[in-house]
């Protein structure tokens, strides 16, 4: 480790199940985390699919991607998109924040663990946070997105096959990660995304969930119509500071920053409630 | 990640001959007895010979292998407590196995008077996990989560935690579940009628005892979400509450 080189930390968003908002956390905590002075790069490791870049907008400049350095056809500069995304406070993301997105030509087969292992290094030296944004599945690309992770944010729906898969997902982070092989325990966290997307009686409850999930929540993003009209204009959802969406995923950003913020946005009408729940803890 | 290759650990039922005397001629006899008896079930069977404790030298070893060869079994591995069994089997192309039925727990071992015996038992494919003759419970710390599995050979054991969904811990002895059992638990799986399951929050999957089980359909919903024992009685799975 040397005074020059930052030692970047890697985090691995990741749910198992398709569609629970994956890459809009991916795409607004890079984002979130940038607006905070963190020099932060967002991976899109869903090979042939390739959305990231539309949730940043950057799409239209998309060149190079991930196989094609990952292969040393060109170099690492070249694929990174560098992004200014100012948010309604006035801050801007100013020169902190890159995505290098997926391939959609290759397939995830293409990714080889070595390779991409060294990518990560490198990327290590030159980030302070480099966000893995896992495709959906426990296959190829999902293990090779959390396997150099040092830290977990697993995204959940108040849905069961959403919170079973990912139960399946903390278990192959405990086991199939290098974290997990060297028995180390990897800080996983929890995202409860489309909170209040179905009627409350049928909904699962934040301590069902935690009751089976066993990991800390870390944020708690109600749903929004919102979160589709800033994927549609390709604006991360957290750059709208004026709406409860990007509030509560900034609060998610202070936490992985290491700032204690109780968890909001839980239930404007039943607070109450929720307070007891938590205050329990 | 694209290898051709991977390592399982993995269970098969074998049977084991017990060498009991070191009595060539009496051994052939007994073989050949067992052959007239069941022709198809010495056909091709895998077989491991466990000399326990008897002294034996290379030679008696590659005359017992081409006699039960002779029967149309399939010797593959040899154990015992003699200590050049390791390089005998080496030299017989066999796997060495370790000590055998008398370093390890005592099984279902039917015994005549002298020559061999037959017994069944899982051997499990596992190159760390050394032979222990201390059967301590197997402690695990959960959650236990979907798609993983937890086994406690020849012990009991014991999960501090919740087993989820599509989880399944099994053991050769009782299981013990300190939390939710939301998966599958499996108790004497090598045929213990007597082994036992306790879990502090009942709402199974599947509960199995030696090869008797009851699924989440066949369980009454006044169990559901209580403290329960289940035990066995004439092949017959009993859930008990706990009371407390």
């Amino acid at each position: 480790m040397s005074s020059k080189s930052k030692r970047g930390r890697v985090i691995v968003v990741t749910s198992g199940k398709g569609g629970v908002g994956k890459t809009t956390t991916s795409a607004s905590l890079a984002t979130g985390l940038a607006l905070k002075g963190k020099k932060t790069i967002a991976i899109d490791f869903d090979i042939g699919l390739r959305n990231l870049d539309l949730i940043f907008g950057c799409d239209n400049r998309v060149m190079y991607d991930i196989i094609q350095v990952m292969n040393n056809e060109v170099k690492l500069h070249q694929a990174c998109i560098s992004l200014n995304i100012k948010d309604t406070t006035g801050a801007s993301t100013d020169k902190n924040l890159f995505c290098l997105p997926a391939s959609q030509t290759s397939d995830k087969t293409h990714l080889n663990v070595d390779k991409i292992g060294a990518l990560i290094e490198k990327l290590r030296d030159k980030y302070d946070y480099i966000i893995c944004d896992s495709p959906a599945g426990c296959e190829d690309g999902a293990l090779m997105a959390m396997h150099f992770a040092d830290e977990a944010v697993v995204v959940v729906n108040p849905e069961i096959s959403s919170i079973r898969d990912s139960d399946r997902i903390i278990g192959h982070l405990d086991t199939h990660t290098v974290m997990g092989k060297q028995g180390l325990k990897m800080p996983q966290n929890l995202v409860i995304t489309r909170y209040n997307a179905v009627p409350e009686s049928d909904m699962i409850s934040i301590d069902q969930i935690t009751d089976i999930l066993r990991i800390d929540v870390i944020g708690v993003i109600p749903e929004s119509k919102d979160i589709i009209a800033s994927s549609n204009v390709g604006i991360p959802a957290i750059a709208n500071q004026k709406n409860v969406v990007g509030q509560a995923y900034m609060d998610v950003v202070e936490r992985i920053l290491g700032n204690d913020l109780p968890l909001r946005f839980l239930n404007a009408n039943r607070k109450g409630f929720f307070r007891k729940l938590f205050g329990a803890k | 990640m694209n290898n051709c290759l991977k390592l399982k650990g993995g269970m098969t039922t074998v049977v084991n001959i017990v060498v009991q005397a070191k009595n060539l001629k009496k051994i052939e006899e007994e073989i050949y007895a067992l052959q007239s008896k069941a022709p198809s079930l010495m056909k091709g069977m895998p077989i491991v010979i466990d000399f326990g404790s008897i002294e034996v030298t290379s030679d008696f070893v590659s005359d017992l292998i081409s006699l039960i060869k002779s029967v149309g079994s399939i010797p593959f591995g040899i154990k015992g407590e003699e200590e050049n069994l390791a390089d005998i089997a080496r030299l017989s192309s066999l796997a060495y196995l370790g000590l055998g039925h008398n370093a390890i727990a005592q099984t279902t071992a039917s015994k005549n008077d002298d020559g061999l015996s037959i017994y069944s038992e899982n051997t499990k494919a596992s190159p760390t996990e050394p032979e222990s003759s201390i059967e301590r419970a197997k402690i695990v710390h959960g959650p236990i989560r979907g798609g993983q599995q937890v086994y406690a050979r020849n012990a009991d054991l014991i999960i501090m935690g919740n087993v989820n969904n599509s989880a399944e811990v099994l053991a050769d002895g009782n299981v013990h579940i300190y939390g939710t059992l939301k998966g599958r638990v499996l108790a004497g799986l090598r045929g213990d009628d007597h082994s036992k399951i306790f879990v502090s929050n009942f709402d199974p999957e599947m509960i199995l005892i030696n090869g008797d089980y009851m699924t989440k359909g066949d369980i009454s919903q006044d169990l559901i979400g209580q403290s329960v024992v289940i035990f066995k009685v004439d092949e017959k799975i009993n859930i008990n509450k706990v009371s407390s």
